[in-house]
């Protein structure tokens, strides 16, 4: 049988877990007197507990007293909390006529544009990972949209319809690989970079289509840089990302610049794979494409494809943005509305 | 792609859900898009990749779940009875075949079955047929549809009586030739097209469609069957051009196995014989390219240093062996010691000719999933200066009250006269807009700003702040070529806005740069786009870098004000270097000064009267406000203003300011008549 002692005070205890939490959960004042009185009223939990009391010895009986009073104490402040939150008993005016009730004025700030914050979200992650930021122009030459990067002249990627042509040999960069081979002409390697940036095509606009739309580009190339490489940079970045452990899953795909090449998946950060909104109840979210630089593209740049390896990511930020803020439509983003806009605040 | 369980069980046994094939099946590259069922058969659609067109065929999909199953392939039967001849004629009597462009038809194979009996589909057929989403026709087209789907080869089947002359000619069309396609539309042809005709006009399409003239029909008794290998680029073009694509046209486009060609004829025929009671013809009319079947085989070295490179994990050489055999791959490694394996590829891959290929094919049977990880070093990065500064002016406007636009990079016509400012030369247009009047390249980020800030107050937003910093396209002097610069635009509208708060952004956003010294003047005459005589241009070393200005928008009542700032010289001076200066700790003394003076003074030349001036622990002049009515003349003004005086070691006595500060009235009353307004 339980010793009278340790059943008191291990009832205090759970008195003293169970009172609090529920009195901050009350919802009208009716709901608080009412648990005022079943914890600390006459025939309240805390003098039925104390009831118990003459059966304890006498050197415990102060213990038991104390501790019955710092319960009191614990209920009693509990109590006036919750009177504060719902807005009864609590003072207005300081004594001085300070009505500390009048809101705060508030400094006029502007806001960050949710496709910046996530992208500088991404630059900061991949900075830690000691990739630099590089860049490229908007307006591209076929060499460097195309050809550098082993897309043929009869590929489908170069139809005009898939393109945003101007003059001559000209084009509004389709991708941000395009900085890839701009960085590969200029620099040996080591390389770790990445470009974020603006892309066009002249897709229809629609709830998930822009023709201007952000990608985030990443390149490594050294000797000895492998696919196992490749695997670490992305889990390291999305657990970053998503501050915890992610499942990928790369899948093999194809992209004439990379091989092998693969599509990432991750599991649904938002369900945890379990199927839902974002994820399009797959379990899985398509985060982008990857792979090992294909060896013609050191060709076209001049790196000798035997001695180097590399490899190179790419993700759409849009897309991101869109599910880290759960906006339904990408039109949002380019839309400008103040009231949109002034709901992500600073970062 | 879409393939159903069942008729994959047809060439392979495996033991797996339709759900865990889809994964398997996912994991090996072949993305499944979703699983259905229709009717009785359960549907697998399959995102294919445009490298891969033997996925676009059951027995591709097949030979992947072979390998992954390590189970065998059976292949179909490709087997039919013949009879040698027709009326006493051979096929080769009855049938002329004449290739006149081998480049792009390498290889035609014609068939010839009689004795055909059109009807309905079994209902084996028509259950599949109607799986892939199609809609069962007869017999002959049915079963042309599915070898299509089953081998991944395209077949046309011409009615033998209505092709003249039994003749078949692959050639480019005439230009002007025209051609009444199966979907009863008729296309205009021109010399990039490729057709078969026959001794009198076209009678298809070559890889896209056949035409109606030769169209199978209930009365048809004898098939002139067409398999063959297209060229895949001409294919695109002919498709794209007269916007026609088709099942064939997808799959030739992509490359169809070399080898195909005959295999399919051969299984159409076979079934065409069981299910419409046809007679085959012994043999065949063929064409083929020399080195054509040689050469769609690759023979291709692997070293397996190369695979551990590329990978990151040593994979034994008898793994990479066996894997690439189970993929079909040949191994004709000669010698056994060699450090380098050979391989011939099978026909069905002609997305392999390298050995990096191969490297993928091996990483593919290891699992991309079982590739461990590698180590990442550790490694440190430069500064990036100007995306710094970037971030820095971002956080300077937010906290200023504006909101980060992100704006189209596209401009109207309309546009020219605010973009004029930037840039006198022709913007860059591109040649098929999305919206057609937003063909031109942006010169300058305010008129979709404005369009923005118009936006928001036509959707009742009636305080807008918005910034933007990004890229404007210009043309190099001297050339067209582009070059782009990268810009700050802001614009204000309703409560608050004035130019004053326009040029206060300027500044701080220079301040932010460290950059001093820049010069304000106004703008008169043509004011571009922005209202008359409400603009200032700022100017810094010589160079216009920004201007601010007044514009009066459709539909806004009030002012719109606009800013913007060229950054790319402003990057190039900016500095990040900050150096302390010291700072008197004696109290200074400041007078409050109101003059009145005549409305043409500005400000400029009363603050340069009173700087210019030798006064002792001086520390700065700032302008307070400038006031306009009652108690001010018509045509004067009371201007506002603070003089600070401060010593570096005492405390200064309001006498030694007083007398300074009369000396300064004084001159402003000499110079410009000012009256001291007590």
């Amino acid at each position: 049988m339980t010793p009278p002692s340790d059943d008191l005070f291990q009832r205090l205890d759970e008195l003293g877990a169970e009172a609090p939490a529920k009195i901050s959960s009350a919802t009208d004042t009716a709901e608080l007197e009412a648990l005022r009185l079943s914890y600390l009223g006459k025939k309240g939990s805390l003098k039925g507990i104390l009831r118990g009391l003459g059966q304890l010895a006498p050197e415990q009986r102060k213990d038991a007293g104390a501790a019955a009073n710092r319960i009191k104490e614990v209920i009693e402040g509990a109590l006036a909390e919750s009177k504060v939150r719902l807005g009864v008993g609590a003072p207005v005016k300081s004594a001085q006529g300070l009505d500390v009730t009048i809101p705060g004025r508030l400094p006029h700030l502007g806001s960050r544009h949710p496709v910046r914050q996530v992208a500088r979200r991404l630059i900061h992650i991949f900075h830690n990972l000691g990739f630099a930021v590089a860049d490229g122009p908007e307006v591209e030459d076929e060499w460097h949209n195309f050809i550098g990067l082993n897309i043929p002249p009869d590929h489908i990627a170069r139809d005009p319809s898939e393109n945003f042509y101007l003059e001559d040999d000209l084009l509004l960069r389709s991708q941000t690989s395009t900085v890839q081979i701009r960085v590969m002409e200029n620099h040996p390697p080591p390389l770790r970079i990445i470009a974020p940036g603006r892309v066009y095509r002249p897709d229809t606009v629609d709830a998930s289509h822009s023709f201007q739309f952000h990608q985030i580009e990443g390149l490594m190339v050294d000797e000895g840089v492998t696919f196992g490489d490749l695997k670490t940079t992305l889990r390291l970045f999305f657990t970053q990302l998503f501050q915890r452990d992610v499942e990928l899953r790369l899948r093999p795909s194809f992209f004439p610049f990379t091989e092998p090449s693969a599509e990432v998946d991750l599991r649904c950060p938002f369900c945890g794979g379990n199927g839902c909104k974002t994820c399009g109840r797959k379990g899985w979210i398509e985060m982008g494409g990857c792979g090992m630089v294909d060896p013609n593209v050191f060709e076209a740049v001049g790196i000798d494809p035997d001695r180097y390896t590399g490899f190179a990511f790419g993700m759409g930020i849009d897309r991101m943005t869109m599910a880290f803020y759960d906006i339904p439509d990408i039109r949002y983003l380019f839309e400008n509305d103040v009231r949109f806009l002034e709901q992500f605040g600073i970062e | 792609m879409k393939v159903t369980i069942d008729w994959l069980r047809d060439y392979v046994d495996f033991d797996l859900s339709p759900e865990r094939l889809a994964d398997r099946l996912t994991q090996a590259g072949l993305e499944t898009e979703g699983i259905e069922t229709v009717g009785s058969e359960t549907v697998i659609e399959l995102e294919t990749t445009s490298n891969r067109p033997d996925h676009l065929g059951a027995l591709g999909v097949a030979r992947e779940i072979a390998w992954i199953c390590d189970a065998p392939l059976r292949p179909p039967v490709v087997a039919y009875d013949t009879v040698p001849t027709l009326d006493g004629k051979s096929i080769a009597e009855l049938v002329t075949l004449d290739v006149q462009d081998a480049t792009r038809c390498p290889r035609y194979i014609a068939r010839l079955a009689v004795g055909v009996r059109v009807g309905p589909s079994p209902q084996w057929l028509v259950s599949r047929i109607e799986a892939l989403g199609l809609r069962t026709v007869n017999n002959v087209v049915d079963l042309s549809n599915y070898v299509l789907f089953e081998f991944g080869q395209p077949l046309h089947a011409f009615d033998f009586e209505r092709v003249d002359a039994g003749t078949l000619i692959v050639r480019r069309a005439a230009q002007g030739e025209e051609l009444n396609a199966l979907n009863g539309k008729a296309y205009l042809l021109d010399r990039d097209d490729l057709v078969i005709a026959d001794t009198s006009r076209p009678v298809a399409l070559a890889g896209v469609m056949g035409g109606v003239d030769s169209e199978v029909g209930d009365a048809t008794t004898k098939i002139l069957l067409e398999s063959a290998w297209f060229d895949p680029v001409p294919i695109r073009n002919t498709s794209r051009r007269l916007t026609l694509a088709s099942d064939s046209s997808y799959r030739f486009e992509r490359k169809v196995d070399p080898f195909g060609v005959d295999a399919a004829s051969r299984r159409f025929l076979s079934l065409l014989a069981k299910e419409a009671g046809a007679v085959i013809l012994e043999g065949e009319v063929e064409f083929c390219s020399k080195d054509f079947l040689e050469s769609s085989r690759h023979r291709i070295s692997l070293r397996p240093a190369r695979v551990t490179q590329v990978l990151g994990v040593e994979i034994p050489t008898e793994d990479i062996r066996a894997g690439l055999i189970r993929l079909g791959f040949e191994d004709q490694t000669k010698k056994k010691k060699s450090s380098a394996l050979e391989f011939l590829t099978p026909s069905f891959r002609v997305d392999v000719t390298r050995e990096i290929d191969l490297v993928e094919e091996v990483a593919r049977v290891y699992g991309f999933d079982n590739i461990p990880e590698g180590q990442l070093a550790v490694r440190a990065i430069p500064d990036n200066p100007i995306a710094r500064t970037s971030e820095i002016l971002a956080q300077l406007l937010v906290g200023a009250g504006y909101h980060e636009a992100l704006t189209l990079a596209f401009t109207t016509k309309e546009d020219a006269a605010i973009e004029s400012w930037w840039s006198a030369t022709d913007p860059f247009e591109v040649r098929n807009p999305v919206r057609s009047a937003e063909r031109r390249m942006r010169r300058s980020l305010l008129p979709r700003l404005l369009q923005a800030v118009r936006g928001n107050r036509l959707h009742g937003v009636e305080t807008v702040r918005l910034f933007e910093q990004a890229r404007v396209f210009h043309r190099r002097p001297g050339t067209h070529s582009p070059i782009e610069r990268e810009h700050l635009g802001w614009c204000c509208h309703g409560e608050g806005s004035d130019f004053r708060e326009m040029r206060g952004i300027a500044e701080s956003v220079l301040r932010a740069m460290r950059i001093e010294g820049e010069i304000w003047t106004p703008v008169d005459g043509n004011t571009g786009g922005f209202q008359a005589g409400r603009l200032a241009q700022v100017s810094f070393a010589g160079e216009r870098i920004g201007v601010v200005g007044a514009v009066s928008l459709d539909g806004v009542p009030g002012d719109v004000w606009g800013g913007e700032l060229d950054l790319a010289p402003l990057f190039e001076r900016s500095s990040a270097d900050v150096q302390f200066r010291e700072f008197s700790r004696h109290p200074g003394v400041r007078r409050d000064l109101n003059v009145i003076v005549a409305e043409e003074v500005p400000w400029r030349e009363l603050s340069d009267t009173i700087t210019g001036r030798p006064l002792e622990h001086f520390t700065g002049l700032s302008f307070g406000d400038v006031y306009r009515g009652k108690q001010v003349p018509k045509g004067q003004k009371s201007v506002l203003f603070s003089l600070s005086f401060q010593a570096e070691d005492r405390t200064l006595t309001g006498e030694e300011v007083d007398a300074q500060v009369q000396g300064v009235i004084e001159a402003l009353a000499e110079k410009f008549g000012a009256e001291l307004r007590s």
